[in-house]
């Protein structure tokens, strides 16, 4: 049967593979930018995970219909490949469409958005289920050109991860998700066409499709913000408009203006002037910071004179100021009015930088890289590194809470450190919140930075201050002596701000101007700076972690420990609780979502075809293994080269592309080898050692490294082609064992894998969360290795041809 | 410990309010079992939320929901206040008879009737032009004619009707505008939450004493946010 089949598979269906190939690739990238929009980042991991829920799904249909699917190859790789087109174009628009999308804030208080979350990731697996069906039957189906039709797949999805970088360079997701959707079109159409009824009905499948996508084409912009993100919020203030609004991969850059929007810095009641309007920045719908309508106008910059982050202006004259992801131009054109004669903003994304560049004062510059590069790099010693406010107003930064930041992590203050000039200070505010974290954390934090840097005694470089709404930390290089103190103390008296810590001690009337009756504060700080953070957290009931973040756990806003959500949730009602942080546990709970969906869809459905033999434990231990492993890897250099690369959608486009083309490269590879569970054994520990090796290579990622960003990615895609070459190994050697050995344990293998792979990526961003990166290289190092040990349990060939 | 200051129980469907003797004896038991039970005592406070029919400055298709200590949709976005936060407001800021009150963020019109129930000017401002209208007329309709409405942004203040015994602001901020404290008279005090619009805030008591001002955090509140429909 394989040879007739094999004959009505020409190879001239390569071309088309390839596109259908690009068009997922590119589609996960796009996809992940626009739900970003929409909703929030969380969706990366989940769009990851509905790809393998997809294509896990299309094996075990393709296993289960194999026959009838491979005898009507070309109509169903036509068909699938049409259809998986015009899912490309309409599933977005269900997902992030205003009355049909999920919104992840209402999940815990509307069961209708449960539902639609529901409704939403199906339609977003349909179409990778149909592209993974029309790879799959072409791939099955040309069987004698198997080679060629592997490099076309290959090809394609290393090109589809370029394309969907360079679209959303210059298209909007919402555009870009229309143009990708054209991509698995045109490979339907360079499929060989069939005559007859076949030929009438995979005709028509592509037409419709056709119609699909050039109607998302010609009406893009189906997409709608939260009701919560900032953009719509926003939008919603009267008169307000958006300006400019312009595509980048890095994030959608979007300004908005309104006669309403008056940000401000924390700043004293004692000011009496006026909160000038200015035009709010936007990336992918978050404000990220506001620009002023004209910084020369009078009294335009006056807040900052009353500003909380002022005191180190107070502390002395400060000629070089390096402000990181400033958000705007005023506290640049202050700093000039004050005497600055050099003011550096740091701003790692290109279209603001490009905002901001067109409104600096003369003698304010912009520098675009990423702020822990600058940070790292040789050159003028500063005598002010101003940090940018951490955690949002009020607390609520746990929609964050799984996202990586690197500027908020030990070394990157004890970089800061290094930089400033023998009298310059560091500057870090966080903004209150009850209980209190973001403010312990941020002592905690910078004290590690300070120990890190070689200072014995941090605590007596450190003073904090705090107004109604914040608190701001400032840090020496050396200890601050008799005149800092006083000039700190002058400011708060002069401001009716409150001194908090000065002299590494709790200032005794730290409650002078702002109550804050029953507050842990002081006693959480007290322990903070004693080096006990077991007591800073059981001073604010233990619910939250209060440890610094470093760059192998760079979590500051993630401080809830799930075990207390419960006592949380007694106190103030469940449907209140998850918005303690929210991103966590969104997270956490689509990992079990997840798993009972890919056993219902991928598992589940192989129990038809059962299986016999021996050693069935084995080959599933050995399947989820490398499921389990081959993800957290992925999503480990995800989450570790979102650092060296300057963010997660570059990160995951690297890492995408390289390991798809590399572990493909290792695949065809590796039937050089011969099939046998000794080999297979070799495989996964040569993996489980690269993976250890790789966890501790990339704590090294080179700072301060002053090269484009498409070097960069090329570097990294250098740096992972050996593991993946490796982990690409595993799989179809083990597959071919199974052929020989057992093959009714081929399917499970594939069933078995898919699952494990649907739900690695939660439970990757769980460890690296609770335990950190090198933790999640460490688990998939310890999946390997019971892959490993699995293998030992395997029947090799010989012992079926010679059965015992 | 934390109060849940709004709960997401929206029938999806229209409920039309009972008749009056029904509503006067829902509210009463609202303030009994609820208000007074977790610890508002004043009683000027609490026979003027047995007195304001919340269900009138309601939309009609959700006066069922009027008198469940929960906040209930207004449209735009906006929300009726829960009772309990209402009166914790009303009696925190110690309103007199006769005091002067600049609300910030009229909304429905609900706080500032229960403002005027307890005897004082009140002053109201709505950035929504919308609400404004309506919740002019009907508090115009329901007997608190003497309320002042305006449409604006409240940052301004009302500096016309200045200085104020005491400012209440309904919507969270990020920052506490001067014109608000310049309008605040020597001894005023002023409520605001203070957080993001979702998840985590703050009641703050802003007190002002000649020149100086004070700040007291006065009570966490956890928000949950309402479907727009």
């Amino acid at each position: 049967m394989n040879n007739a089949v094999s004959k009505a598979a020409p190879r001239k269906d390569g071309p088309g593979l390839a596109l259908v190939s690009a068009g997922v690739t590119a589609w996960q990238i796009v996809l992940m930018q626009a739900l970003g929009w929409v909703g929030w980042y969380h969706f990366a991991y989940l769009v990851i995970a509905l790809a393998l829920l997809g294509f896990g799904a299309s094996g075990t249909f393709l296993t289960l219909a194999r026959e009838r699917l491979v005898r009507s190859s070309g109509l169903v790789a036509r068909t699938a490949a049409a259809l998986s087109a015009a899912g490309m174009a309409l599933a977005p628009l269900l997902a992030g469409g205003g009355a049909t999308a999920p919104d992840i804030y209402l999940l815990f208080v509307d069961a209708r958005h449960a539902a639609l979350l529901g409704v939403a990731c199906a339609a977003l697996a349909i179409p990778f289920f149909l592209s993974g069906l029309a790879i799959g039957v072409v791939l099955t189906s040309g069987a004698a050109h198997a080679g060629r039709l592997y490099a076309w797949n290959l090809a394609g999805s290393g090109a589809g991860g370029v394309a969907g970088w360079l679209l959303l360079s210059v298209l909007q997701s919402s555009e870009a998700l229309a143009i990708v959707a054209l991509f698995p079109l045109c490979g339907a159409l360079l499929f060989r066409m069939e005559r007859g009824m076949r030929g009438i009905v995979s005709g028509s499948c592509a037409v419709l499709a056709a119609i699909a996508v050039i109607a998302a084409l010609v009406m893009p912009g189906g997409l709608q913000p939260s009701q919560f993100k900032g953009i719509s919020r926003l939008l919603d203030l009267p008169g307000a408009s958006v300006v400019l609004d312009e595509p980048n991969p890095r994030g959608r850059l979007q300004i908005v203006e309104t006669p309403a929007f008056r940000p401000a810095p924390p700043t004293s009641l004692r000011f009496a002037g006026e909160f000038p309007v200015q035009r709010a920045v936007l990336l992918d719908g978050n404000l990220r910071g506001s620009l002023l309508a004209d910084h020369a106008a009078p009294g335009a910059v006056a807040p900052f004179d009353d500003a909380l982050e002022s005191v180190a202006w107070a502390m002395g004259a400060r000629r070089n100021v390096l402000l990181i992801e400033s958000g705007g131009e005023g506290l640049a054109a202050w700093a000039i009015a004050k005497g600055a004669e050099s003011v550096v903003c740091v701003e790692p994304h290109p279209a603001v930088a490009r905002a901001l560049a067109r409104v600096l004062p003369a003698g304010a510059t912009v520098v675009r890289r990423d702020p822990r590069d600058v940070l790292s790099a040789r050159g003028v010693l500063r005598d002010v590194i101003r940090f940018p406010i951490a955690g949002s107003f009020g607390g609520s930064a746990g929609m964050h809470a799984v996202g990586e930041q690197f500027l908020f992590t030990a070394e990157a203050f004890a970089a800061a450190l290094d930089r400033l000039a023998d009298d310059g200070v560091i500057v870090a505010t966080a903004w209150t919140e009850q209980p209190e974290r973001n403010a312990p954390r941020l002592l905690a934090t910078m004290i590690e930075g300070l120990t890190r840097a070689g200072v014995s005694e941090p605590r007596a470089h450190i003073a904090a201050i705090r107004s109604w709404s914040a608190t701001t930390f400032v840090a020496k290089r050396t200890a601050l002596n008799a005149a800092d103190t006083e000039a700190i103390r002058g400011f708060c008296s002069r401001l009716e701000f409150d001194s908090l810590v000065l002299g590494g001690e709790i200032v005794e009337d730290w409650e002078r101007f702002h109550e804050v009756p029953g507050s842990a504060l002081t006693e959480q700080l007290r322990a903070v700076l004693d080096g006990d953070i077991a007591s800073a957290e059981a001073a604010a009931g233990g619910a939250f972690r209060l440890g610094p973040a470093t760059d192998d756990r760079p979590y500051f806003s993630q401080f809830l420990r799930i075990t207390h959500l419960p006592r949380i949730a007694r106190e103030s009602g469940w449907r209140s609780a998850p918005f303690v942080e929210m991103g966590y546990l969104v997270v956490a709970l689509s990992a079990p979502l997840l798993l009972v969906a890919a056993l219902a869809l991928v598992v589940a459905p192989i129990s038809r075809v059962g299986w016999s033999g021996g050693s069935r434990w084995a080959t599933s231990l050995f399947a989820a293994g490398l499921g389990l492993g081959f993800m957290f890897v992925e999503i480990g250099l995800i989450a570790r080269l979102t650092l060296f690369l300057g963010g997660a959608l570059p990160a995951a486009a690297t890492v995408l592309t390289t390991l798809l083309l590399a572990a493909g490269a290792g695949s065809a590879f590796s039937q050089r080898f011969r099939a046998e569970p000794r080999t297979l054994t070799k495989i996964a520990l040569g993996v489980a050692a690269v993976c250890i090796s790789l966890g501790v290579a990339t704590s090294f990622a080179p700072e301060g490294w002053s090269a484009p960003a498409a070097v960069r990615m090329v570097v990294a895609a250098l740096a992972i082609v050996p593991v993946a070459l490796v982990m690409g190994m595993a799989f179809p050697t083990l597959l071919r064992s199974l052929e020989t050995a057992e093959p009714s344990h081929v399917p499970w293998a594939w069933a078995v894998n898919g699952c494990a792979s649907v739900v690695a990526p939660s439970l990757a961003v769980l460890i690296a969360v609770n335990a950190g990166h090198v933790a999640v290289f460490a688990a998939a190092a310890g999946a390997y290795t019971v892959s490993a040990l699995a293998a030992t349990g395997m029947r090799s060939t010989s012992s079926r041809s010679n059965p015992r | 410990m934390a109060v849940t200051i709004s709960l997401l129980a929206v029938a999806p469907f229209s409920v039309g309010a009972a008749p009056a003797g029904d509503e006067a004896r829902r509210r009463d038991r609202l303030v009994s079992t609820t208000i007074e039970a977790r610890g508002v005592k004043d009683p000027r406070v609490l026979k003027a939320m047995r007195a304001v029919p919340r269900h009138l400055l309601i939309p009609e298709r959700y006066r069922g929901e009027a008198h469940g200590d929960h906040p209930v949709p207004i449209g735009h976005g906006q929300t009726i206040s829960q009772p309990y936060i209402v009166a914790f407001m009303s009696e925190i800021i110690g309103v007199k008879e006769g005091d002067r009150v600049l609300e910030i963020g009229t909304g429905s019109g609900y706080q500032a009737a229960v403002l005027a129930e307890m005897g004082a000017n009140v002053f109201t401002i709505e950035i929504v032009p919308e609400l404004a209208r309506r919740a002019a007329v009907d508090l115009r309709e329901i007997g608190y004619a003497g309320i002042e409405t305006r449409e604006g942004d409240g940052y301004f203040g009302w500096p016309e009707k200045a200085p104020f015994d005491a400012i209440v602001v309904t919507a969270a901020a990020d920052r506490i505008p001067p014109p608000l404290v310049e309008q605040l008279a020597d001894g005023g005090r002023m409520i605001i939450p203070v957080g993001p619009p979702m998840g985590e805030q703050f009641l703050l008591l802003v007190t002002k004493q000649g020149e100086r001002v004070r700040t007291k955090q006065i009570l966490p509140v956890r928000f949950v946010p309402l479907t727009r429909r």
